[in-house]
């Protein structure tokens, strides 16, 4: 490929693009989304009967990351790879840096996608949201995605084209900040291969999570997403860009306020006050710097709006774009602490969470995909009617998706708080959840048309692709090389009068005309040094005094480490997914302190690794459960069939928590690595771990023979996984053992 | 590009001045940044200054204060409301014929211990409540003890740190009125019968 004769400005050089790898990473995305989508209809449909959850591996607990992992890294990832692969090339002007490179990477994704589908089942996890892969799967995503900055950074410098198109601004960004989000956010002690602990606790651990998962919607499902949007929305409509100086202003100003917001998954838990009105306040001031992608995207159209009607890459653009507006206006208001204080922990997440991937990410892919598919082919696309379909059947999809899960997570959270008028709550926690069944239907629906949806696009392109010319068709294009010296544009002056005393005045006037930033997309090294300084600084402001401020953790004295049992069980509780549907964090509200006692305290998580809090309640919040419900008979009843003690449930039975042996043997080894992310057990606990666990699940086998009359019926139960369960969740909450503040006299009577 | 005057809405009405540069095709417009952006950019910026000024500096109440406040009235509330209820045998049985306040107790026993011992007092993993016999229970002041401190070796949890005492009171009565009431799904009846309350 490279010329033989000497490089000069004058010379052309002759160069192809590599097409192929952008219609594999097209291929697999269909597919991945094909995959990851039927699992959501799955999940969907499990919540209206609990039957669905037909085996172990397929409980909901365990698919539903898989369904997330599915959709946001197999999904959206590959898209994402698409996308750059297929217009880095062309706006750099270069083949990828290395075919090898490319393919390593594709097929290296592949196989950790395939991993994640097996392990995940399995109910192999770390317990932490969108962060579930085990730490050997971790290491090759790093890897990989190392693999894929290579690649990325070596095209952007053997480029022949000087300044670098927004898009590679927003890929950049993406590159930087998902490199140090996953890492970070990823720190574990294993315990064996199948198993660890996060090196932070509780609020810490909270709090890197959040840092991450907001950060992974940034990141991940933003950025790249915009970046997608700059290149093959103008290119779609044939139409400039609307604003470059807005691109400038929205590009950084996402880039570092993002970071910061992440706390506000976390109001009203036990992480410290000022981390919660940031992550707010943050949140707030993130409401403009996304609509300038949304502007910069709709406005671009002006001028073809005529054909946005007739061309269905631009349909699929147009309600992408306006769904990003509306999730991107959604999210600073969910931000608000007393908005939340209703929002979080029901359906209105899930909603908002559905409404920005079904409609911004998902219709950008599929416009993209549209776009690409004839250029990729080679060969117009076969039955446009079917694409038509497509866009038509997934809209309504979403709107019957997201509407009655809107209507559910607004009910729940209503009737959460509602007290009768003799001051007891109106609804018990399981009647919450039974009136929504119905609305759960709706949202099954919605994911189904949504899914035959794509069924239909993935048809119209099989069959495209089966008219694709036996050979493609190469393009070799010719650009001289990038030359060494290039001239800066100059800044120009201030029209502001020349005069020392407003000198600074002139210099931001200057500033503010953003030709500087012209000279920065010359130079793309510097460029992404200041994306990372932009993201790190962010960071740094919050993880440092989260992780110094003593105070912000009290400790509290009656709070000690679990048990070898306990830690059992809690490790069955993490591999079974229960963090997925009960919550472990009550927050300072009264009706949520008159459902479920005192309200969590962050001394009382200081041994939780990893933090256990959860974002959903589709069951009720357990974080007190030791010490509202400590019947271990209560406990294996409900396991087996959880609506022989709650008619209606629909929590899935655990059978085989029931049938299976306790490894009692484990318990060494988990409070081992523990004991190495700070929790104190000594080397006695250590080793004494395995006779401890044994002696406890005796007395809670005993336990279970005193509440049932006799031993007849669960004497099968002696020491099998239920045991631990038991245990752990028998100690939840328990050790705060804090009288409630009743009613001060007559100091304070306000409620506000 | 600014010559067509006939289609207003898909031409750009002042004619944007186009950048120099293009990428791959792609050109931008040098178009400045929507003036209701901008300002409400500012907006959000100067808005987050100012709330993080009142709540940072102890102006504003934390998310803690707030509850406590809202709490203490609500306990005040309800303790106004229920009055001064002793754990006593008068006050038991007089709460046992008052409807009004069985059904408050009502919701507290459906939320609280319906879970164990069945909406209608039957018994689940608890025992039958309606039978007339008892574990625990010898005369009609005992409800208030084991509520107040449970049975925790037998599953049943201490109450005392989530009902403030006359919510205490009010629940025994209410449980001791399911006496003689007929459940769905009765469990066998526990322990020894205990003569009727109202006996001498």
């Amino acid at each position: 490929m490279s010329p033989s004769h000497p490089a000069s400005a004058s010379t052309l050089e002759r160069f192809s693009y590599d097409d192929d790898i952008v219609r594999k990473f097209m291929f697999v995305t269909l597919l991945w989304g094909v995959v990851g989508m039927l699992v959501g209809v799955i999940i969907a449909a499990q919540l209206t009967m609990p039957q669905a959850n037909v085996a172990q591996w397929l409980s909901f607990g365990r698919l539903r990351p898989l369904h997330t992992n599915a959709v946001i890294f197999a999904f959206g990832g590959n898209a994402i790879f698409a996308a750059v692969y297929y217009s880095s090339q062309r706006l750099l002007k270069t083949r990828m840096l290395s075919d090898l490179l490319s393919r390593v990477h594709f097929w290296g994704w592949q196989l950790i996608i395939v991993g994640a589908a097996v392990t995940l089942p399995l109910g192999i996890t770390q317990g932490k949201e969108y962060a579930e892969l085990e730490w050997p799967i971790d290491i090759a995503v790093v890897l990989i995605w190392v693999v894929f900055a290579v690649n990325f950074f070596g095209t952007v410098l053997r480029r022949r084209e000087r300044h670098i198109y927004v898009a590679i601004w927003f890929y950049i960004a993406t590159v930087i900040a998902i490199a140090v989000l996953y890492i970070f956010n990823n720190l574990v002690m294993p315990a064996d291969w199948t198993r660890s602990y996060s090196i932070y606790a509780g609020s810490q651990d909270a709090f890197m999570q959040w840092w991450y998962g907001h950060n992974a919607v940034a990141f991940f499902l933003t950025t790249p997403f915009l970046g997608l949007m700059y290149y093959f929305l103008p290119k779609a409509a044939n139409r400039p860009v609307f604003s470059y100086r807005l691109s400038i202003v929205h590009f950084w100003s996402i880039v570092f306020i993002y970071i910061w917001a992440g706390p506000h998954h976390l109001h009203f838990t036990s992480i410290p006050e000022w981390a919660s009105t940031l992550g707010m306040l943050f949140s707030l001031m993130l409401w403009m710097p996304s609509w300038g992608g949304m502007i910069n995207g709709l406005l671009t159209l002006r001028g073809a709006w005529s054909r946005v009607a007739e061309d269905p890459v631009l349909k699929f653009f147009v309600v992408g774009i306006t769904f990003y507006g509306m999730s991107t206006f959604e999210g600073p208001l969910l931000s608000i602490k007393s908005v939340n204080a209703l929002s979080h922990y029901t359906d209105w997440t899930i909603a908002h969470v559905h409404a920005g991937t079904l409609g911004w990410v998902g219709f950008m892919v599929f416009g993209m995909v549209y776009w690409l598919a004839p250029r990729l082919f080679q060969t117009a696309i076969v039955k446009p009617a079917w694409v038509n379909v497509h866009f038509w059947l997934a809209t309504i999809g979403i709107l019957l998706y997201i509407i009655p899960i809107y209507a559910a997570g607004l009910m729940q959270g209503l009737m959460w708080r509602t007290f009768n008028a003799d001051g007891v709550l109106e609804y018990d926690f399981l009647s919450t959840v039974t009136k929504l069944i119905p609305l759960y239907w709706i949202r099954t629906l919605g994911g189904t048309c949504y899914l035959v949806a794509l069924f239909i696009g993935c048809a119209a392109l099989w069959m495209t692709w089966l008219r694709r010319p036996r050979v493609y068709d190469v393009p070799v294009f010719e650009a001289p090389a990038l030359a060494t010296a290039w001239i800066a544009e100059p800044t120009p002056e201030s029209p502001l009068p020349k005069n020392s005393v407003i000198e600074v005045g002139r210099t931001i006037d200057r500033f503010a005309m953003l030709n500087w930033h012209r000279n920065l997309e010359a130079i793309p090294l510097t460029f992404t040094v200041w994306v990372a300084i932009a993201v790190v600084v962010a960071s740094l402001f919050e993880i440092i005094p989260m992780f110094t401020i003593r105070s912000d953790i009290p400790r509290i004295s009656t709070v000690k480490p679990y048990t070898p049992l306990e830690c059992i069980g809690r490790d069955i509780y993490v591999s079974e997914g229960c963090v997925n549907c009960h919550s472990q964090m009550i927050r300072p509200l009264v009706a949520e302190t008159e459902r479920y006692g005192e309200y969590s305290k962050p001394g009382e998580s200081v041994f939780d690794h990893p933090f256990l809090w959860g974002s959903r309640r589709i069951g009720p919040d357990l974080a007190r459960e030791g010490v509202k419900n400590p019947s271990a008979l209560w406990h294996l009843r409900h396991f087996t069939n959880p609506v022989d003690t709650s008619p209606g449930s629909i929590m899935p039975a655990y059978s085989h928590l029931i049938e299976q042996p306790l490894d009692f043997t484990q318990s060494g080894r988990s409070i081992a690595a523990l004991a190495k992310v700070g929790v104190p057990y000594d080397s006695v606990a250590i080793g004494g771990a395995e006779a401890a666990a044994r002696a406890q699940a005796a007395t809670v086998f005993a336990q279970l023979v005193t509440e049932n009359g006799n031993a007849q019926g669960v004497e099968s139960v002696r020491e099998t996984k239920v045991i631990a369960v038991i245990a752990y969740l028998q100690r939840l909450g328990t050790d705060l053992n804090k009288p409630i503040d009743v009613a001060p006299a007559a100091t304070s009577g306000g409620s506000h | 590009m600014s010559h067509s005057t006939h289609d207003p809405v898909n031409e750009p009405r002042a004619g944007p001045t186009l950048c120099q540069h293009e990428s791959d095709g792609i050109q931008e417009y040098d178009n400045p940044m929507p003036l209701w952006w901008s300002g409400l950019f500012w907006v959000t910026i100067i808005f987050s200054v100012g709330y993080a000024m009142y709540f940072s500096w102890g102006v504003g109440p934390s998310s803690q204060q707030e509850y406590q406040d809202e709490l203490g009235g609500f306990y005040l509330e309800q303790a106004q409301k229920l009055g001064d209820l002793q754990p006593d045998r008068a006050t038991i049985d007089s709460l046992m014929h008052n409807d009004k306040m069985l059904k408050a107790a009502r919701g507290l026993f459906l939320s609280n211990c319906a879970v164990c011992h069945a909406a209608d007092g039957g018994g689940l993993t608890g025992p039958n409540l309606c039978d007339g016999s008892y574990l625990n229970i010898k005369k009609l002041e005992d409800f208030y003890s084991v509520i107040s401190n449970g049975v925790v070796p037998k599953g049943m949890p201490a109450w005392d740190k989530r009902f403030i005492p006359a919510q205490r009171v009010l629940l025994a009565a209410y449980v001791a009125s399911l006496r003689g009431t007929t459940p769905a799904a009765p469990r066998a009846p526990q322990g020894t019968e205990v003569p009727p309350w109202d006996a001498k």
